[in-house]
């Protein structure tokens, strides 16, 4: 199996994919030793003005991990990559990304407070912050099916240590996530799977048309 | 060098084996020969599972001097998805105008060259065929009237939210002048029923001039794949839509 990691970030996909025997290729714009070590190849570029059908990669797994609130204009992206690779062999895109309905953000509105920090869902260089609903809005309008979605609970083991109370924190996190994704959810993960292009159905439809008039 | 315009007749297609001949046969001799367009007809089937391709084929075969092409898409693209072929296939193709005919026989060949009259004079980019504008007469043809008052209570709505002035959003005949279309982003428009107002609202938005022809309704033995509800729900949704993303409310 072969993933494209967009914005691969340290190397830490790099090396538990490593691990587990998968090809990685790592693309970002500024690539570490430990990402280097750890792919099969990498590509160090813009993210938004990568020129992907020149990468003649062919993989089963997109990775796009926490990286297109960090993008201008992610929907331009979303498109670049279904043009170049929904006409192949159809690979998943994993999307990752924080959720801006989290409860402590929309409680901190209520109370007028809303800034940026320096991690999390408010990370100050994130240029573009998603709901549920506008990442799935997002994923539609770009032309893709989705076929799961998932709620994470926030990284509660990260803050204050892996602990009783943070284990306990995040089962209950879990547990609310359940009832309502929305608004319990830290972040957001989706699988999807770019649909052709007007110009490959269009060539599709125009061959299978072609056969039946020549079929007697 | 010909200084005729470049007309494509699009007709959609889904299981209208009943249909798809007469319509083709209505097909008036002054479209395929006339001093001002060249004509050609693109059909595309959306994976039809009655004799549709069957009927289309003896039409083609018994009519090898007409310009027509066949298309069918193995996999079932919807009402919208299927536009958006042929909308592609007319851009692609250089054609200066494209209509959009059914192949259940709603909607009457016979009109066609009064449907692309408006954009051949420079006088519109949009021309629908309107079954409203003389409101009864779409009761006269056979249009159920839970149809008739769902018809006019989304009319008068979307004109309102729109500030147009139509006497229908939801008639399937029309013809969008090609430069037209190449303006409005219509390939990320729903694949679905909502589509055709998805783009009467683009047009709407990016100023193109539309005109309307009364059309005569005509309900028969066709069969009705819309969902009303749905439908009339995704309609009002897109408009509304349309209109807060317009106020800079919500990014779209």
């Amino acid at each position: 199996m072969t993933v494209l990691d967009i914005g691969c970030g340290p190397g830490y996909m790099a090396e538990e994919l490593h691990k587990r025997g998968i090809n990685v290729i790592s693309i970002d714009r500024c690539i570490t030793q430990m990402t280097r070590q750890f792919s099969s190849e990498v590509i160090e570029t813009e993210i938004e003005t990568c020129n992907f059908p020149s990468l003649n990669v062919a993989p089963d797994r997109i990775f796009l991990l926490d990286i297109i609130e960090h993008l201008n204009n992610p929907e331009g992206l979303l498109l670049q990559i279904r043009k170049t690779f929904a006409n192949q062999e159809v690979p998943q895109l994993i999307i990752t990304s924080g959720n801006i309905g989290f409860f402590i953000v929309r409680f901190g509105l209520l109370l007028g407070q809303f800034n940026y920090g320096k991690k999390g869902i408010l990370d100050k260089d994130h240029h573009r912050l998603f709901t549920f609903g506008s990442m799935k809005r997002l994923l539609h309008i770009a032309g893709y099916t989705i076929k799961e979605v998932k709620g994470i609970p926030a990284p509660f083991p990260l803050a204050i240590g892996n602990n009783i109370i943070s284990r306990f924190l995040l089962f209950v996190n879990c547990l609310l996530i359940r009832i309502w994704p929305g608004l319990f959810a830290y972040q957001m993960g989706f699988v999807a799977v770019p649909k052709p292009m007007i110009e490959h159905l269009l060539g599709r439809a125009a061959n299978t048309g072609e056969k039946i008039l020549k079929e007697t | 060098m010909d200084e005729r315009k470049k007309i494509l007749i699009f007709i959609v297609s889904y299981n209208s084996e009943s249909f798809i001949q007469d319509v083709l046969l209505r097909i008036p001799d002054c479209v395929w020969n006339n001093d001002r367009y060249i004509s050609e007809l693109l059909i595309i089937d959306d994976q039809s599972s009655d004799n549709t391709l069957h009927r289309v084929k003896e039409y083609i075969n018994s009519h090898p001097d007409l310009k027509i092409k066949f298309f069918y898409n193995p996999v079932n693209q919807g009402y919208g998805g299927n536009q958006k072929l042929g909308y592609h296939y007319a851009i692609k193709y250089g054609f200066d105008i494209v209509v959009l005919l059914h192949g259940d026989g709603q909607y009457d060949p016979k009109l066609l060259d009064e449907i692309i009259r408006p954009i051949i004079n420079g006088e519109a980019d949009v021309v629908i065929g309107s079954r409203m504008v003389n409101r009864l007469d779409a009761l006269k043809g056979g249009m159920p009237i839970y149809k008739w008052i769902g018809n006019q209570v989304l009319t008068v709505t979307q004109n309102l939210l729109l500030r147009s002035n139509l006497s229908e959003f939801h008639s399937g005949y029309r013809a969008y002048r090609t430069q037209s279309l190449e303006k409005v982003p219509f390939e990320f428009n729903s694949n679905y029923f909502d589509f055709d107002t998805e783009i009467l609202i683009q047009m709407i938005d990016t100023s193109q001039r539309i005109q309307e022809i009364p059309i005569p309704t005509y309900y028969g033995k066709e069969i009705c794949y819309v969902n009303g509800l749905k439908y009339g729900y995704l309609i009002l949704l897109a408009t509304l839509r349309s209109r807060i993303v317009n106020l800079n409310l919500l990014y779209d």
